[in-house]
């Protein structure tokens, strides 16, 4: 700007300087698609899906503790004797939920610094919004579903080996894993607590991941809206009785 | 005759529903001075009156006894040049949707209420003085690529190149956007998206915007995202407080649009 | 619409002018000669040109981002200038333009209804009231048709026909359909699609944005325009810009009547402070008044706004018979309302011009039979038309306004009648220029609704956004360069001192302003002008009145700046004190402008002079004594204009009188 104005008089406030505009090739500060706001909620999106698509498969398997340990035990070995297939899901499954959280964690501190200064009064849109708890505590669920699954993981597939006989074959009493496990009642409260958030998590993440997607329809976006909700509470519930069964039946 | 041909000056409210309204509004001399909520009563306030014409009696008052008015942006007053607004009770433009501050009228309050009143809060939106933010972050997001790149005098005939009633119509839903910054915020994030992709989807959607598309999705979104603005909840509390109603169904397509534009797009 | 009468009624002698000696000789206004159709061409052809190489080194100002401004610059720029664009706002998408409706006019004749270029053209001068140019209404009627193939081709998304074409309506009582709308916001999206190609040009590095600037004073060095100096609005620091070209395009000043439809930042203060540097300001006595505008509510008021027009085509307007029924208007009985339009005017009824229908409104609230409780309102009733109609059809008309008037009022349109009131909506007068858009400042250019040139003294629906664009997209693009490459510029640097003096002068008038320390705020005098011209110098003007308000602003001019309040100081932002500079810069205008009104003793378009009217009340043109407009030279505040004139010929149209029985 050609401002040739009088000497900055004493006492004056920082002067005022907006950030130059962009020119035609240089200026737009380029970053690779991975590290844009929308290719983050791209990342976030695939691999939340990746996820939650799991968790039907996981839970199904699961219910199989309602038809006794023999069943459930001959589900797991059965499962585990696959092979190459689980390797390969568990290592795909791992990498989902690295890159998840890692970029839920970088987006949810970018966030965070786009609005430094709070407001003293806060409200909810209402109307057309469809913010939640559940989306507002997206991180907070996140996080602990983070800290839930290497619990997860090291209380049941690398707890305690117990050996059982199914079909005269000897295999790994998982369901005695699972019983015992939740006999302690503070693992039960535990995983309580967790289901619920995972049903919180799914309840909002399920529908915005389509949205990210850029999934849009007049019509169709509200049933995903609505089927999401309902995927979260299915899983959240699914999930919820099997610890009040186990501790019920041990 | 004449004299009678304008109102008088006492203004036609009658003291009995004039409302009481105690005010909380931020305070802040200039872009790096420290800022504060302070207190303000207003005892004749007309129902009649707009929001910021009860500031604009609250400013009277303090400019005649010397004090500095309360400095907010403001210009049409009739919810179309997207320069008034503010937070009001943690709200962007108050709790009526579909409104801008100036069309808030003080009959949406109650006598004795208590009205908190703060800048839009985001990196990307320093405030400059009081209620007075920059949204200059979104000229340059404009800057960056919204726009179609023809010179004066180079059009072919206005029906040279038909455009679908339906097309037009949705375009014209997402260009309405008066770049007002509620949607920044009353975001969680502080997300531009729902501006950015109101602008990307109005020229995507016409045929004369489509020659420039990929490089108009991948140069704005890059803006945005170098303003600092944060990424896109999905939580359509911008779309609840857009005064022009501006569908989130904009931000979809502005991901569809820079996906495709990252993955294969000319630019 | 018009009928035209063959012999002219009696002309009232018109009072001797003052100004007649003073007047000098006729303003040129630089018409090229030749036929009507082919001035243009002609002058275009004339016009020097500047090599592309070197236009980068030409700098030019623009003031003001609305229509005008943002399509000048753009179009400057893209040829290649060195373009600085200013505006008061924090973005150039805020100009006020963006407030407009209705739609923008274009000779397109999509519809095959007999429209033409020339149609337009004689539209336009007879609406007018024939106090238009004849050479610049016709090439504003010729670049209609580019400006709408432009606007189309930056993305505007004008209303569509199923079959993918654009879809046009009839406007303001036109008889032919040549109104290109976008929903309710047609001003908006012409506005934005200007501002894209300006914006498109600072990524390209032609122009360069300088947001919440106030332009304070122009500065001309050997008699050319050569710079501004401007504060800005957010440091309070005052600027020196040079140039080689400014460029004006600040609007109106309806302003100057305290509650009007424009926005309330809208000012004469750039307009105003180049006419103290010499250029004329033509006209400012023509003002458009729209009758269909939200009645005020009350003392607290800041703007006033506007409904469409349309609203006209389904609701009947009416008043009590009674002087003094203040009964709630549903309970007054049929024999007990006065249709006054459909009696006073049965062939046109609820839909004559603006103007006429403004001053009835006027005429039956001062005769005591107003509505609402202030008096200063008349129902606009859609019960019938809801009957005959049903209620789906006005809501899918008129929804959007129902609603607003209902977020305003708090009121049901619905369940009762609107209450509406005229409001100043638009000034036709403004700085004189001549067909270059040069006004008398060598170097200052001034386009849209800043200048004077081509309404006349009515302004037609829809004609606005046309002219604000013709100027900036296919007029200025073509005359500054002609005045640049026939300019031998002397050096202007922004240490000239001219640029000094000019910077002491805004310098010392900030200091002034807040050193005053009074207790009126300038709310409160802007507010006291605004009620002293709407009554003297608003709809119906006299010469007593006219008088009275030439003594009274001198008055409240002295008191403003003994007993002004402006608070804080002027090294950060202060909006007290840029509001209190316009209101000063209004409290000079208001005088010329009353002036002008008393000059000319004749009614014509927008302004009615109650002493010159037919038999039936109509507005009486003076085409011997006043067929010229009235260009005003500053000699100082306080002191007596002098009156330039230049004479209007009608070449090609012969002015007739109106009437609307």
């Amino acid at each position: 700007m050609a401002g040739q104005g009088n000497p900055v008089p004493s006492g004056r406030m920082t002067p005022y300087t907006p950030k130059p505009f962009p020119t035609v090739d240089g200026a737009v500060q380029h970053r690779a698609f991975i590290w844009s706001s929308i290719g983050t909620k791209i990342i976030l999106a695939i691999t939340g899906i990746g996820l939650a698509l799991f968790l039907p498969v996981h839970l199904a398997g699961n219910l199989l503790l309602f038809a006794g340990a023999e069943s459930f035990n001959r589900y797991a070995h059965k499962l585990i004797s696959i092979p190459v297939l689980v390797p390969i899901v568990e290592i795909g499954l791992l990498a989902l939920f690295i890159i998840h959280s890692v970029k839920a964690l970088m987006n949810f501190l970018a966030n965070r610094k786009a609005r430094p200064t709070r407001y003293a009064a806060r409200q909810w849109a209402g109307g057309r919004s469809h913010k939640t708890w559940a989306s507002t505590t997206m991180i907070i669920s996140g996080l602990s579903l983070g800290a839930f699954v290497p619990i997860h993981l090291i209380q049941m597939k690398y707890g305690p080996y117990f050996e059982t006989k199914v079909d005269g074959e000897t295999v790994r009493d998982v369901y005695k894993v699972v019983v015992e496990t939740f006999a302690n009642p503070l693992n039960v409260a535990f995983y309580l607590f967790c289901m619920a958030v995972v049903g919180m998590h799914l309840y909002h993440g399920f529908a915005s991941a389509f949205s990210s997607l850029g999934v849009s329809h007049p019509r169709y976006s509200p049933v995903i809206l609505w089927v999401g909700r309902l995927f979260g509470a299915v899983i959240g519930l699914g999930f919820f009785v099997l610890p009040i069964y186990a501790a019920m039946v041990g | 005759m004449v004299a009678q041909s304008r109102p008088s000056l006492k203004g036609s409210h009658s003291a009995a529903n004039s409302m009481k309204i105690r005010l909380k509004v931020w305070r802040q001399k200039g872009p790096d001075a420290e800022g504060t909520l302070v207190d303000y009563t207003l005892n004749d306030v007309s129902p009649d009156m707009s929001f910021l014409e009860m500031l604009d009696v609250l400013n009277e008052s303090l400019i005649r006894s010397g004090k500095d008015p309360v400095h907010f942006d403001s210009d049409c007053r009739e919810g179309i040049c997207g320069s008034c607004g503010m937070m009001i009770n943690g709200k962007a433009h108050g709790p009526l949707a579909g409104t801008t501050t100036c069309q808030l009228h003080m009959r949406t309050f109650q006598s004795g209420d208590e009205i908190v009143v703060e800048p839009w809060r985001a990196q990307a939106f320093p405030v400059v003085r009081d209620l007075v933010i920059d949204r200059s972050a979104f000229d340059r997001i404009i800057v960056a690529g919204g726009f179609i790149s023809v010179n004066t005098g180079a059009a072919p005939d206005a029906n040279a190149v038909l455009v679908p009633k339906q097309n037009a119509d949705m375009a014209m839903d997402a260009a309405a956007c008066i770049a007002c910054g509620a949607c920044v915020a009353q975001c969680k994030n502080a997300s531009a998206a729902l501006f950015v992709g109101a602008k990307v989807s109005h020229l995507a959607l016409l045929p004369q915007g489509n020659p420039e598309r990929s490089r108009r999705a991948i140069r704005m979104v890059q803006q945005m995202d170098a303003e600092g603005f944060g990424s896109c909840s999905n939580e359509g509390e911008c779309e609840a407080v857009c005064p022009k109603g501006i569908s989130i169904s904009n931000i979809a397509r502005m991901n569809r649009e820079f996906t495709k534009a990252s993955f294969g797009g000319t630019h | 619409m018009v009928i035209a009468t063959p012999e002219r009624p009696a002309v009232k002698p018109a009072a001797p002018s003052r100004f007649s000696e003073a007047s000098g000789p006729m303003l040129d206004a630089r018409i090229p000669g030749g036929p009507l159709t082919e001035k243009w061409d002609l002058r275009k052809f004339e016009n020097k040109l500047v090599a592309p190489a070197n236009r980068r080194r030409f700098k030019i100002i623009v003031v003001g981002t609305g229509l005008a401004g943002a399509s000048a610059a753009a179009s400057l720029g893209e040829q290649g200038y060195d373009v600085q664009a200013f505006c008061i706002h924090d973005s150039p998408r805020r100009a006020h333009s963006i407030a407009a409706q209705g739609g923008i006019n274009a000779a397109k004749n999509y519809k095959n209804d007999g429209d033409s270029i020339y149609r337009l053209f004689y539209d336009t001068i007879k609406g007018g009231d024939y106090r238009a140019r004849e050479g610049n209404v016709y090439r504003l009627a010729q670049v209609s048709v580019d400006i709408l193939d432009q606007c189309v081709a930056q993305g505007v998304p004008f209303a569509r026909e199923y079959g993918g074409l654009i879809d046009n309506r009839s406007f303001g009582g036109a008889q032919v359909e040549r109104t290109f709308y976008a929903r309710g916001q047609t001003g908006q999206q012409l506005l934005l699609g200007a501002y894209q190609a300006m914006m498109r040009q600072v990524q390209a590095g032609s122009v360069t944005i300088v947001p919440r600037r106030e332009m304070l004073d122009l500065v001309v060095v050997d008699g050319h325009a050569r710079g501004i100096i401007a504060r800005n609005l957010v440091t309070g620091e005052i600027e020196r810009h040079t140039a080689n070209a400014v460029l004006l395009c600040t609007g109106g000043y309806g302003t100057v009547f305290y509650l009007s439809t424009n926005a309330v930042n809208s000012n004469v203060t750039g307009a105003w402070r180049a006419h103290k540097r010499g250029a004329y300001m033509a006209n400012p006595c023509y003002t458009q008044i729209h009758p269909t505008c939200i009645p005020v509510s009350g003392d607290h008021q800041s703007k006033l706004t506007l409904m469409s027009e349309s609203l006209r085509n389904n609701g009947r307007i009416w008043v009590p018979k009674n002087k003094g029924d203040r009964r709630p208007p549903n309970s007054i009985p049929e024999a007990e309302r006065d249709y006054y339009l459909e009696r006073k005017y049965p062939s046109f009824g609820n839909l004559v011009p603006r103007d006429v229908a403004s001053r009835n409104a006027k005429e039956v609230c001062d005769d005591g039979r107003g509505a609402g409780d202030s008096g200063l309102s008349v129902y606009l009733d859609f019960r019938d038309d809801i009957t005959r109609l049903g209620r789906d059809v006005i809501e899918a008309r008129y929804g959007n306004l129902f609603e607003m008037y209902n977020r305003i009022t708090g009121e049901d349109p619905y369940a009762q009648p609107m209450r509406i009131y005229p409001a100043v909506h638009y000034t036709m007068g403004g700085l004189w220029v001549d067909y270059h858009l040069q006004s008398s400042v060598p170097g200052l250019f001034v386009l849209g609704e800043a200048n004077f040139s081509d309404h006349g003294s009515n302004r037609l629906g829809a004609s606005a956004l046309m002219q604000g664009l013709a100027d900036g997209y296919f007029i200025a693009p073509y005359t500054v360069p002609d005045y640049i490459a026939s300019t031998r510029f002397s050096a202007a640097p922004v240490n000239h001192p001219a640029f000094d003096e000019a910077e002491t002068r805004v310098d010392d008038q900030l200091k002034h302003l807040l050193g005053v320390k009074g207790k009126t705020t300038p709310r409160e005098f802007h507010r006291r002008l605004g009620h002293l011209m709407w009554d003297y110098v608003g709809m119906a003007r006299t010469e007593a009145g006219l008088q009275k308000v030439l003594s009274e602003i001198p008055a409240l001019r002295e008191e403003f700046w003994r007993d002004v309040s402006v608070p804080g100081t002027n090294d950060y932002m202060n909006k007290s004190l840029e509001y209190a500079g316009r209101v000063a810069d209004y409290l000079e205008f208001a005088e010329v402008m009353a002036l002008d009104a008393l000059e000319r003793a004749e009614s014509c378009g927008g302004h009615f002079r109650e002493e010159s009217q037919t038999p039936e009340g109509e507005a009486l043109r003076d085409d011997e004594n006043f067929a010229h407009v009235a260009a005003w030279e500053f000699t100082g505040v306080g002191t007596e204009p002098v009156l330039h004139r230049e004479k209007l010929d009608f070449e090609n149209v012969h002015p007739s009188q109106r009437s609307y029985k």
